[in-house]
């Protein structure tokens, strides 16, 4: 692994780059959390496995070792993974 | 010359007196010594050399320097060349000295004292434990005495290897997992007598907890595979979890005069023809009532014509209002089992079968993972108070698709939206409930990490323990285990129970076996919007019972 850099790169949505000191950030717990490389790794697996998956009917089962499951619930409730994606309302649908 | 002995060829291995061990000897041409001091040469360690003195080179310009004697793997170095009698003696050895080698791999006694230390001052606590520490306590509860009878009365069936297990009027409040489970370790005593061969007996467990104020049923009692009969009547119990479709051995099932406002949907899963389960006492009981059932008073069970994908299990003439007609009693194959070519035949007749017709659906209950009600319809609550009515309970018509929710229905609809993937959420509260420490999870949260995780978890505990398993349900149409289903909703059925048997009229022809006047409410539940309920037309049954028809004699 390469050696941890002293600043982390947040990237907004229309493009800017805003490089931060990575112990300012740590004041967030999930960024905190998300820039494990580990959870990442699992997030992003998601990602895919369900991009791979959505149309199947019998769908394969993702496997979450166990000492991730906590960190990766907190990691779901942030990121809205805790519903169906499509029905997401920019307004507020329910 | 001539007389000079000859000995064995070299070994590219020599004995070093100086580390007490073998080293490569360094084979040298017969003709080309290198200079000794040459940059290029290998390191003197590698040489024959015991003392590379430079008199040792200078005898008359011979390339050969050294005679081994003695056995070769001692070979030392003897002389020089015998033949011009300059004998060189071989180097004295120097005294060994003892001394501990650290790595040699065996260990002496005087090793503890000094490695001990080191260890101890290595390791250390860290400061701040990896898990965090429980905080809370766990609560010790104290068996009440209806309890230690209840355990006293388990034990003594184990003992003797009894079937009938009854712990009835004891006053019992709650019944632990850990004495009952041992039930399963429960083997008969079998019979022998003269001239019948000795043969292994699967135990048929008799559980009667009935007359008990239980507020739930034990979930150990679901994991007990051989159990035949279980009366839970009149007792405190508003639900009947899951778990119970893992009896499949269970024969006859009590549970009238409770608070059961509706049945698990696995219940059904027991009332196929390949089941078990033939009698069941489930009235009366406070069960949610439709606001309307399908009108099929007109529309009778009987079919006119033969069913698709069905079975013929029998026929015979019929009587009163079939009369001149022939009525057959098909077998519904269902849509789990269209496609499967090779398709178990039931046993010949006589055959106890049930009859089931789909009567009426709610709505559907549409959550998020965490739990979070995201549809406008709500399933009635349990009621927590004693003596509440039947409530009734708003269907919509089952011919249809469900309806979504409203933000689904403003959304466009792909195929995405009816995905069986698991959300992120669920599959990581399935690995929560596989880990050893499910029960403590809630407590390894975070103080910053939102409340409503702690609920969620609390949540999966309880189910846990209702289900006597890791807290996970079936999905009703794909059995996938699921933690917090997507979809809940009720479907009544009407069900009875019809004895075909070889001679005399169908015992159901006239459908007065089927319950109509009491619809029983079963719980389904989806695992995703992959399996939600499907169209369904009327006179639907349940896959795996009995469906009938008629034809004119003149037909058939």
């Amino acid at each position: 692994m390469a050696e941890v850099s002293k600043y982390v790169t947040l990237i907004s949505n229309d493009g800017f780059e805003f490089v931060v000191l990575r112990e300012a950030v740590l004041i967030s717990p999930m960024i905190k959390s998300m820039i494990d490389s580990k959870m990442m790794e699992k997030v992003v697996e998601y990602f895919h496995y369900w991009y791979k998956n959505r149309e199947k009917e019998d769908v394969p089962d993702m496997d979450i070792p166990a000492e991730l499951c906590l960190e990766l619930l907190v990691a779901a409730d942030f990121l809205g993974l805790d519903s169906k994606k499509p029905l997401q309302q920019p307004h507020g649908g329910y | 010359m001539a007389d000079e002995p000859t000995l064995p060829p070299l070994p590219s291995v020599s004995w070093d007196s100086g580390s007490q061990s073998f080293t490569r000897k360094r084979v040298r041409g017969a003709h080309a010594a290198p200079p000794l001091f040459s940059n290029s040469s290998d390191p003197a360690v590698f040489s024959s050399d015991d003392d590379p003195n430079v008199e040792n080179y200078a005898q008359g310009g011979r390339q050969r320097k050294k005679r081994y004697v003695g056995s070769w793997f001692h070979q030392h170095p003897a002389s020089g060349d015998s033949a011009f009698g300059d004998e060189v003696r071989p180097q004295p050895k120097p005294k060994r000295t003892f001394q501990r080698q650290f790595d040699s791999g065996v260990w002496m006694g005087s090793d503890i004292s000094t490695d001990m230390e080191e260890v101890g001052m290595e390791i250390g606590l860290t400061a701040n434990p990896k898990m965090p520490q429980l905080n809370v306590s766990r609560p010790v509860t104290v068996p009440s005495p209806a309890e230690r009878e209840a355990h006293r009365r388990i034990i003594e069936a184990i003992e003797l290897g009894r079937e009938n297990l009854d712990i009835t009027s004891l006053g019992l409040e709650r019944l632990s997992d850990a004495v009952l489970s041992s039930l399963s370790e429960l083997s008969c005593i079998p019979l022998v007598t003269d001239g019948v061969p000795f043969e292994h007996k699967d135990p048929a467990l008799k559980i009667f907890l009935s007359g008990n104020p239980l507020i739930r049923p034990p979930g150990a009692l679901f994991n007990l595979e051989f159990l035949s009969v279980l009366s839970l009547r009149n007792t405190r119990m508003a639900e009947l979890p899951p778990a119970i479709g893992n009896l499949r051995n269970l024969k006859t099932l009590n549970v009238s005069l409770t608070r059961l406002r509706y049945l698990p949907a696995e219940l059904l899963d027991l009332m196929t023809y390949e089941g078990k389960l033939k009698e069941l006492i489930i009235h009366p009981n406070p069960f949610h009532q439709p606001d309307q059932r399908q009108d099929y008073e007109a529309l009778s069970p009987i079919l006119s014509e033969e069913p698709e994908d069905a079975l013929l299990l029998h026929e015979t003439d019929g009587s009163g209002a079939y009369d001149g007609k022939t009525v057959r009693a098909w077998l519904d194959r269902g849509d789990m089992l269209k496609g499967v070519e090779e398709y178990p035949r039931p046993a010949s007749l006589p055959l106890d079968i049930w009859q089931t017709l789909l009567a009426a659906r709610s709505p559907i209950q549409f959550t998020d993972s965490r739990g979070v009600r995201v549809s406008q319809f709500t399933l009635p609550r349990l009621p927590t108070e004693d003596d509440v009515p039947p409530l009734v309970v708003e269907t919509e018509d089952f011919a249809f698709s469900p309806e979504l929710p409203r933000a689904a229905r403003e959304t466009n609809l792909t195929a995405a939206t009816f995905s069986r993937v698991p959300s992120l959420m669920e599959i990581a509260l399935r690995s929560c409930s596989r880990t050893a420490q499910r029960e403590q999870l809630p407590g390894y949260l975070e103080g910053s990490d939102p409340h409503h995780l702690a609920d969620t978890l609390h949540d999966l505990n309880a189910q846990a323990d209702a289900n006597g398993n890791s807290g996970t349900v079936p999905c009703s149409t794909c059995r996938k285990s699921v933690v917090k289903p997507l979809a809940q909703w009720i479907e009544w059925w009407d069900l009875g129970i019809v004895a075909l048997r070889e001679k005399g009229p169908i015992g159901s022809a006239n459908s007065s076996e089927l319950d109509k006047k009491q619809s029983v409410p079963f719980m389904k539940r989806a695992c995703s919007w992959g399996c939600l309920p499907k169209p369904a037309g009327y006179g639907t049954s349940f896959r795996g019972t009995v469906k009938f028809s008629t034809v004119s004699k003149a037909e058939s």
